[in-house]
């Protein structure tokens, strides 16, 4: 249907009412979306409560689209560009993308470099182990074996090459759908889609000549170790340890297929949950993997600088016979060694457990573990000099970070000592935790290695391979058998973790550590000396477990506050400077404008500010010769006309509408008031001669003309939450917007009132005891002369509505009572007078 | 309020289910198995709202929002996405969206962000002297 001539004008003005209407109502309701969120976000982030990274994500995004349909709905409704706003939200937003994506783009940057080609600018492509191992190749007493990095470019290439970015991505959306109950199934097929993909001819093409390189430097049947380095690792605070695979004694013709394994390891179903946990985007996490010329060990291990849970002065030293695998999986009793760090080194302590098994490499490639020679089994596998070695070159390697290190070494047959791998430790704080008394008879089980100290009682579960791990609920005590970076995901529930068998290095103890989580490792026989489903107690400060709840409450401060430092918290700390700080707090301010807007909490309440302003205004241009309006039959004498907005094409023939066809609850509210009983409209108000010339000499300069005469009708513009009311009545010029729906965040009342026909001193008494009535009703007010501004924000529907009452009451009571109010006494008189109830003020009339 | 929405995803499950959701609202809903198909369809016809996923194999979402906005310009644009990204959220808004929606999101929310959609439209429609 097409429409002609006026009426299709009217409907025009009609529409663009509703038109700025809604857009003023999409930036209450985005408003209020993005306030939620900024709420939602502090409250994770406070109580460390459902804080992964792709909740961040989110958060951050479902932001910056709100704060973006804010500024794009300002400009609609003030028919003005607002440049200068979507500069600031442009930056703002970048401030914040960085904090997301510290390194997202990469592009013609190198897929291999050599050890020796890193330097400190290239951490990003090489990730943090390669790049501080390249830095070890520095210092003098380290020695690091030959290698190369195939670097995270090489990982975006073969990801990018294969077209994996958009299945991975919807493999790990529809992991999210289901709440992690296809996790397992979801894992492999996207592990499969990679190792499926052939490695591009890119690739291969950079890594043979550091091959060949390598091959003619340490002969044709050199085996490789393959390392992951992601992009993200180990940051401080956040270890990743054991999330990526990692190949030992790699033939050359097992390269590839090893190399897109490791690649593949992102996907493990453990390395999955812990980036859900701990943070890190998918396609942020690049995985570069060091290609090292393999170190055949006699023995290995790992060194900790300075012990994370004992003396300060205290190195630990573990080390296994063969390969250090069982150092860091926890998967056998190793050798420990505990050094002093002053000199002169001394050892302290040696723990010379039997060891059965070790893990060697085996002759066609990959490892095996064998039995270790009877006759060897009790022996030490380090000499002392060998202790010290270790223990000096470690704290060469302190010195030069300035901060504790774990560090990896291997000895080889020659009686060489490599470092493989250093990067700092976490020291825990409140070491030093006074242990209550216990009942010797209730203790279960004692020894063992304190991982993570801390208190905790729970239900004891004891599970016997992680598929029984998956069922512990959750506050229970985890009780294994065995260290294994495969329990990460039942980590997430327990309470507190006890283990047969494993060392305080484990990737397992790690993870546990950084989560906070009270952890003893190595009690041999944990799994059979406990119950399941007993009340028990860790108290990993002592190193035992006894039945039953501790005999005194431990001190908050046992248990490190979880997930308090992590990846993720950080991230979610620096976005939250960018989204929910506010510096606009002042709108009387000069500096309140949109180019002071540093955040999008600015930006909103910048953006808040003016939307009520320009509403305010939306009855500027309205009149009765609009054929939109309809008077409105109430029973006093006033000619008031209703656009209302909720009404849906045109309602031809309809030129009057009644009290009761209206809707919008804040004008029923209002016009309540106006037609409260005892509230005079018609009727004159006495004047004296000097009052009434006055008037008229009023009228000929009155400051306030707009588009309408003074005295013309008034025009509510109206909708079901909403109401514009606008009056010229008598000399002065009154407008109520008012906004009352379901949300107390979103409503309020602005009002304003100016002007008359008296002379300033009385108009400005009558603006004080407007002023005066609307403070006393909990408003803000600013008066000055005749000028009162008044708002009420934030309150209940019910508050609002209450309020509204009072201004209809107000907007009647003073009603040429200008010209009466000769003294400054009459303004606290008539104040009292309306309080009471008494709406003519006491005025004879 | 009834509104005629194409469903635009190459998920099939979930494309028949959110439509059997939205029809349970009130809404009349076409699905679309892909970008070229939905721009297909509007050119038989108009509907008030396409819903539009972000991760589709053939044509992405953005360029399947990039050609609606092209051919239908009256056609107001929700992205639902299980995939958050602020790049890619301020440019689908940039093209003109009406909003760009994070699963998992409640139908209720969704059904009234399409309500609102509709709104926004029909007083497009009458301000180009066409009333709907």
């Amino acid at each position: 249907m097409v429409i002609f001539g006026k009426k299709k004008k009217d409907l025009q003005i009609r529409t663009r009412l509703r038109e700025r209407y809604f857009s003023f109502k999409q930036i209450l309701d985005a408003n209020n979306e993005v306030l939620e969120q900024m709420a939602d976000m502090r409250h994770r982030l406070n109580f460390d409560e459902g804080l992964d990274m792709a909740y961040v994500r989110a958060a951050c995004t479902s932001t910056a689209v709100g704060v973006f349909r804010i500024i794009s709905n300002l400009g609609k409704i003030t028919d003005s560009q607002e440049d200068i706003l979507s500069q600031r939200f442009e930056e703002i937003t970048r401030r914040i993308s960085s904090c997301l994506d510290p390194k997202a783009e990469t592009g013609g940057q190198p897929l291999a470099l050599s050890l020796e080609e890193i330097d400190a600018g290239s951490e990003f492509l090489v990730g943090k182990k390669m790049a501080s191992l390249a830095d070890l190749v520095r210092i003098s007493s380290a020695r690091v074996p030959t290698g190369f990095v195939l670097t995270t470019e090489a990982h975006l290439l073969f990801v990018r090459r294969n077209g994996l970015e958009q299945t991975i991505n919807k493999e790990l959306l529809r992991l999210r759908e289901s709440n992690e109950r296809e996790l397992d199934a979801i894992s492999e097929t996207i592990q499969n889609m990679i190792l499926e993909k052939p490695a591009p001819e890119e690739i291969v093409r950079a890594a043979e000549p550091y091959l060949d390189r390598i091959e003619k430097q340490h002969g044709r049947n050199t085996r490789f170790a393959l390392r992951s380095s992601a992009s993200v690792e180990d940051r401080p605070g956040q270890s990743f340890a054991g999330q990526f695979s990692t190949f030992l004694n790699v033939v050359r013709e097992d390269f590839y297929e090893r190399y897109k394994q490791v690649l593949a390891s992102k996907y493990s179903p453990h390395a999955i949950l812990y980036r859900k946990k701990f943070g890190g985007v998918d396609e942020n996490i690049r995985v570069a993997v060091g290609c090292m010329v393999m170190v055949s060990p006699r023995a290995a291990g790992i060194v900790f600088t300075q012990d994370p849970r004992g003396s300060r002065d205290r190195m630990v030293i573990n080390a296994a016979p063969g390969l250090g695998a069982p150092v860091s999986d926890g998967s056998a009793i190793v050798d420990q060694f505990h050094v002093t760090r002053s000199q002169p080194l001394t050892i302290r302590k040696r723990f010379i457990p039997e060891k059965k098994t070790m893990c060697v490499e085996k002759q066609g490639g990959g490892v095996a573990v064998v039995e270790v020679p009877a006759g060897l089994q009790a022996n030490p596998c380090l000499s002392d000099a060998q202790i010290f070695e270790i223990a000096g070159t470690a704290l060469s390697i302190e010195q030069y970070y300035g901060t504790p290190q774990n560090i990896e070494w291997a000895y080889d047959h020659e009686g060489r000592l490599f470092i493989l791998q250093s990067r700092g430790l976490q020291i825990a704080e409140n070491r030093e935790i006074p242990s209550e008394a216990v009942h010797e008879e209730k203790i279960l089980v004692r020894g063992g290695h304190v991982a993570c100290p801390g208190i905790a009682t729970g239900k004891a579960f004891v599970a016997h391979d992680v598929a029984e791990a998956s069922a512990i609920p959750s506050g229970a005590v985890l009780v294994i058998r065995q260290t294994s970076p495969a329990y990460s995901r039942a980590l997430l529930k327990a309470s507190a973790l006890v283990s047969d068998i494993g060392a305080v290095t484990s990737h397992l103890a790690l993870i546990a550590a950084e989560m906070g989580l009270p952890t003893i490792v190595g009690m041999r026989e944990a799994t059979t000396r406990i119950h399941p489903g007993d009340t028990i107690t860790v108290d990993a400060v002592e190193g035992v477990i006894y039945s039953g709840e501790p005999p005194v409450r431990p001190p908050e401060t046992v248990r490190p506050r979880p997930y308090s430092d992590t990846h993720v918290s950080r991230i979610a700390r620096d976005v939250l400077k960018h989204i929910a700080g506010l510096t606009l707090t002042n709108p009387q301010s000069p500096a309140f404008n949109a180019s002071a807007c540093k955040t999008y909490h600015d930006i909103t309440r910048y953006v808040h500010e003016v939307a009520i302003r320009e509403m305010f205004k939306i009855n500027d241009n309205v009149s009765a010769r609009t054929g939109v309006v309809r008077r409105l039959e109430v029973g006093i004498p006033l000619s008031i006309f209703v656009i209302d907005l909720t009404e849906r094409g045109e309602e031809a023939g309809k030129d009057k509408v009644k009290p009761t066809d209206i809707t919008s609850v804040p004008f029923l509210s209002l016009l309540e008031g106006m037609c409260t009983e005892g509230i005079r409209w018609a009727g004159f108000v006495p004047i004296d001669m000097k009052g009434f010339f006055s008037v008229m000499a009023n009228t000929l300069y009155d400051r306030y003309q707009g588009d309408r005469a003074l005295g013309e009708a008034s025009y509510a513009i109206i909708s079901e939450n909403y109401v514009n009311f606008s009056s010229r009545l008598a000399y002065h010029f009154a407008t109520v917007d008012s906004y009352c729906g379901e949300d107390r965040h979103s409503n309020y009342i602005t009002f304003r009132f100016m002007g008359g026909g008296a002379s300033m001193d009385k108009k400005t008494r009558r603006a004080q005891f407007i002023s005066k009535v609307l403070k006393a009703h909990e408003f803000l007010v600013e008066q000055k002369e005749d000028l009162v501004n008044a708002t009420l924000r934030k309150r209940t529907s019910k508050v609002i509505c209450e309020k509204l009452v009072v201004l209809g009451q107000l907007m009647g009571a003073t009603r040429q009572i200008d010209v009466t109010m000769v003294s400054d006494a009459l303004v606290d008189r008539y104040v009292q007078e309306f309080l009471r109830g008494n709406f003519t003020l006491g005025i004879k009339r | 309020m009834g509104c005629s929405v194409l469903v635009v995803d190459d998920e099939t499950e979930f494309a028949r289910d959110l439509s059997g959701q939205l029809r349970s609202f009130g809404h009349s809903v076409d699905i679309a198995y892909g970008g070229a198909e939905a721009l297909d369809m509007l050119k038989q016809r108009e509907y008030d709202v396409a819903l539009v996923d972000m991760l589709m194999q053939q044509m992405d979402g953005m360029q399947t929002v990039r050609g609606i906005r092209k051919m239908s310009p009256l056609v107001e644009v929700i992205v639902l996405t299980g995939h958050a990204s602020i790049t890619s959220g301020i440019e689908i808004m940039k093209l003109g969206a009406f909003d760009y929606l994070l699963k998992p999101c409640s139908i209720e929310f969704l059904s009234r962000k399409i309500d609102e959609a509709c709104e926004k439209r029909e007083m497009a429609l009458q301000r180009a002297g066409r009333v709907k």
